[in-house]
């Protein structure tokens, strides 16, 4: 089951500048709901989900996984979060490697390893490049490669930070049905993207960012009139 | 053997030993000030220092050890340890800078890769420095080629003796001096193929590196 995870005022300044980029956030987050967040460049998308996801600790506010803090405990929390970067990083080794790292650091046996590397790389259709250095591959094979590496460990939340930019039709697919499959697992599933139509397509509600402020947040078909109507308020 | 081969094999082992000497500091200060905002100050002025004049950094070496200096009870002028010292100090600031730049890139990608994929800060830090290797080498080199390719140091506080601080470099001088181009010439190739082929071999390191 997914943590329900909720945001009181939450803050976060990058050392060395003055401004907020993401300002007063509060919001709550349920298991086996998909939510989308939508913004424009440098709205706070990616600041937020990696807040979120345990990677930057907020200067001001309350983050909590279940009513606990999870920076009492960070990795064993991280440990059951799935962060994809919005580019991805791949580690300078095989495919195969980039996929068995995770599983690596958390001493999980090699047999095992095998096995779930072998269930996700037919999952994702990249049975091909598992030999392949990862180094050398097309920007959305690397995605792909990202978002299979991070799911490898059945995570309890899913956070991805522009998971489709680069991903052709058919992969786009793929994706889509991983991301239902996992809501109805009763995962955390949260998506940032400038894409407004994915999101669209995929989440149920949907926050929109502007300078780092929460402008509106909703279900996903009023959140979309209200946007084309320009009325978005909190 | 002859002289000219001990001649090769001890400006190898002294530039060698101080390259490994000021890998040592280097590198871990270097990662030290890649995770740090407030130390930057300290890489720019590392950065600032990658050029600075081997016959200067004998100089204030050479006033350190000599009897009258304050480092004088130690008996190294003269010595290879002295020459070993001076270039370890020499090739400092570049491989610190080199590996500073090359850290700070890698540093932030890839301790967030693995923490957001469940990593320990001791993982993170592994997965950093694994992946910083083959630029940190590459870091390492450039301090070998410039310690042995240098004569400032090597002359000052190596004095140039035969049998004990003789290398590569003063002894191109003194065969330059002494009109011998012939020994001198010859000794200079052997420079440039060394320096040459460390770099070769590494990238051949690093090309295996990859594919892994
Ligand atoms: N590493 C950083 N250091 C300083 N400022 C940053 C950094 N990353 C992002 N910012 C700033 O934070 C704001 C939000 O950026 P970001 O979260 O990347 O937005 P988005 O993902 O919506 O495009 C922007 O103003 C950006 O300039
Ligand atoms: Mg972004």
């Amino acid at each position: 089951m997914g943590y329900r995870i909720s945001l009181d005022n939450v803050s976060y300044k990058y050392p060395g500048q003055n401004r907020y980029s993401v300002s007063e956030i509060s919001i709550k987050f349920n298991p086996g709901i998909v939510y989308g967040l939508i913004g424009s460049n440098g709205a706070g998308k990616t600041t937020l989900l990696k807040i979120i996801a345990l990677i930057y600790k907020p200067n001001k506010g309350k983050l909590l996984y279940n009513n606990s803090d999870p920076w009492n405990n960070v990795v064993f929390y991280r440990r059951s979060i799935a962060y994809v970067h919005e580019k991805p990083i791949m580690i300078r080794a095989s495919v195969y490697n980039n996929l068995a790292y995770p599983l690596k650091i958390r001493g999980i046996s090699k047999e095992e390893i095998n096995k779930r590397i072998d269930r996700v790389s037919r999952l994702f259709g990249i049975q091909d490049l598992l030999g392949k250095n990862a180094k050398t591959l097309s920007t959305g094979e690397k995605q792909i490669i990202g978002i299979a590496r991070a799911l490898i460990y059945d995570p309890e939340v899913i956070v991805l930070d522009e998971p489709f930019s680069n991903l052709d039709y058919h992969k786009r697919r793929i994706l889509l049905d991983v991301i239902d499959s996992q809501a109805s697992q009763g995962k955390t599933i949260i998506l940032a993207s400038h894409d407004t139509l994915m999101i669209e397509k995929i989440s149920s509600k949907i926050l929109v960012l502007e300078n780092g402020k929460a402008l509106c947040f909703g279900p996903t078909r009023q959140i979309i009139e209200k946007l084309y109507e320009y009325s978005c308020n909190s | 053997m002859n002289e000219l081969t001990t001649i090769i094999l001890r400006s190898i082992a002294i530039s060698g030993t101080a390259t490994l000497l000021a890998s040592a500091w280097s590198i871990p200060l270097a990662y030290l000030l890649s995770g740090s905002y407030r130390l930057r100050h300290i890489a720019y002025l590392l950065e600032a220092l990658v050029g600075i004049p081997t016959v200067l950094v004998g100089l204030l070496l050479y006033m350190l050890l000599s009897n009258a200096g304050p480092l004088g009870f130690l008996q190294l002028l003269y010595t290879p340890q002295a020459i070993i010292i001076g270039e370890a100090l020499l090739i400092t600031p570049l491989i610190t800078a080199v590996s500073y730049q090359t850290l700070k890139e890698t540093r932030t990608r890839y301790t967030e890769l693995a923490l957001s994929l469940g990593a320990t800060k001791q993982q993170a830090a592994r997965l950093v420095i694994t992946q910083s290797l083959p630029n940190l080498l590459a870091a390492i080199v450039m301090g070998y080629s410039r310690a042995i390719g240098e004569l400032g140091v090597a002359l000052i506080v190596g004095g140039n003796i035969k049998g004990l601080t003789r290398t590569i470099t003063t002894s191109i001088a003194l065969y330059t001096a002494m009109g011998e181009y012939e020994n001198a010439i010859m000794l200079g190739m052997v420079l440039v193929l060394l320096t040459i082929g460390i770099s070769l071999l590494v990238r051949l390191v690093r090309k295996r590196w990859d594919i892994e």
